[in-house]
């Protein structure tokens, strides 16, 4: 397979992945889309000019995403700086800006929510998050998410089920709370 | 919740996120396309100005260990002041400079021991006996 067909090849699982990529960037970035975005964006540029390369010791989808769990990471030290120069802080999330329109009664009931998941994650310690969100979001197996967290798999394995219990708790008590 | 129930619910709950968060994914053909923007200066510029300072205090501190070592007599005549003798070095009279690196500090007089000469004076060279005090 020539250079050119490996990168078309490479472009088209790109393509594929995109939604779930932007929900693992939405995940590393705090639910803020803007900040998903440019996430992401930094993440095709890396892959274009050959700064993260994929070289097919892990699947496409670990390997991804750890490259944009790194690069949000980057951004997360980068946004101090930027606060520091005076420029946006990205503290608060655009989640709601970017729903701003008026919904039919079904979708908003369903946006709630999916709001109501999102802040009880955002509740939860920040290894447990990424773990419940690779596997029940992304589908991974436990093993895939260790990957792409870069811990052992007994350490997403105790944080999974740490994370499950805690989860399945915030939600009862949202549930109560109404 | 049993545990099939607890993960169950979960499943449901993350699907519906997905769905939400998917609606407003922005579009892989535009992103994929994007040219990558001007890099911004301080990208490079700080971890330049960090190195530059780093060298900047490693010259200085070398600098400042060359000059010392320089004026110390040892480092200008080391052949000059005799080497001491095992067990009578406080007996050696104290060479110019190391009379003058002596630099007691505040509290060093809770160390004296009663009866025997001050901490200061056997600095100085002047307790005559090795064996006393310390």
């Amino acid at each position: 397979m020539g250079i050119s067909e490996d990168a078309r090849s490479i472009e088209h699982e790109l393509a594929a992945l995109h939604p779930a990529s932007f929900g693992w960037a939405l995940a590393c970035s705090g639910r803020d889309a803007d900040v998903a975005e440019e996430v992401l964006q930094d993440v095709y540029f890396k892959v274009l000019d050959g700064r993260a390369r994929f070289d097919r010791r892990s699947s496409l989808k670990t390997w991804l995403f750890g490259v944009i769990r790194m690069t949000a990471r980057e951004h997360r030290r980068w946004s101090v700086l930027r606060v520091l120069r005076g420029g946006r802080a990205d503290a608060e999330p655009s989640e709601t800006i970017a729903d701003g329109g008026r919904a039919p009664d079904s979708e908003a009931a369903a946006r709630q929510r999916a709001e109501h998941i999102a802040r009880a994650l955002s509740r939860l310690a920040e290894r447990q998050r990424e773990v419940l969100h690779l596997v029940f979001y992304e589908d991974l197996s436990i093993a895939e998410a260790a990957e792409v967290m870069g811990v052992a798999l007994g350490t997403a394995r105790q944080h999974y089920e740490r994370g499950k219990h805690a989860l399945a708790a915030l939600i009862l008590e949202q549930g109560a709370n109404g | 919740m049993t545990a099939p129930d607890e993960e169950h619910e979960l499943r449901q709950r993350f699907l519906e996120l997905k769905r939400h968060d998917q609606r407003r994914a922005p579009d892989f053909e535009k992103m994929w396309t994007a040219r990558r923007p001007a890099r911004s200066p301080w990208r490079s510029i700080v971890p330049a100005a960090s190195l530059a300072a780093a060298a900047m205090l490693m010259m200085w501190c070398g600098a400042k260990t060359a000059l010392t070592g320089a004026s110390s007599p040892e480092a200008v005549a080391p052949a000059a002041a005799p080497a001491p003798v095992l067990g009578t070095a406080s007996e050696a009279a104290p060479v110019a400079g190391e009379t003058g690196a002596f630099d007691p500090a505040p509290l060093d007089f809770l160390l004296d021991v009663p009866g025997s000469a001050p901490r200061s004076a056997r600095a100085l060279g002047l307790d005559s006996n090795p064996l006393q005090g310390w």
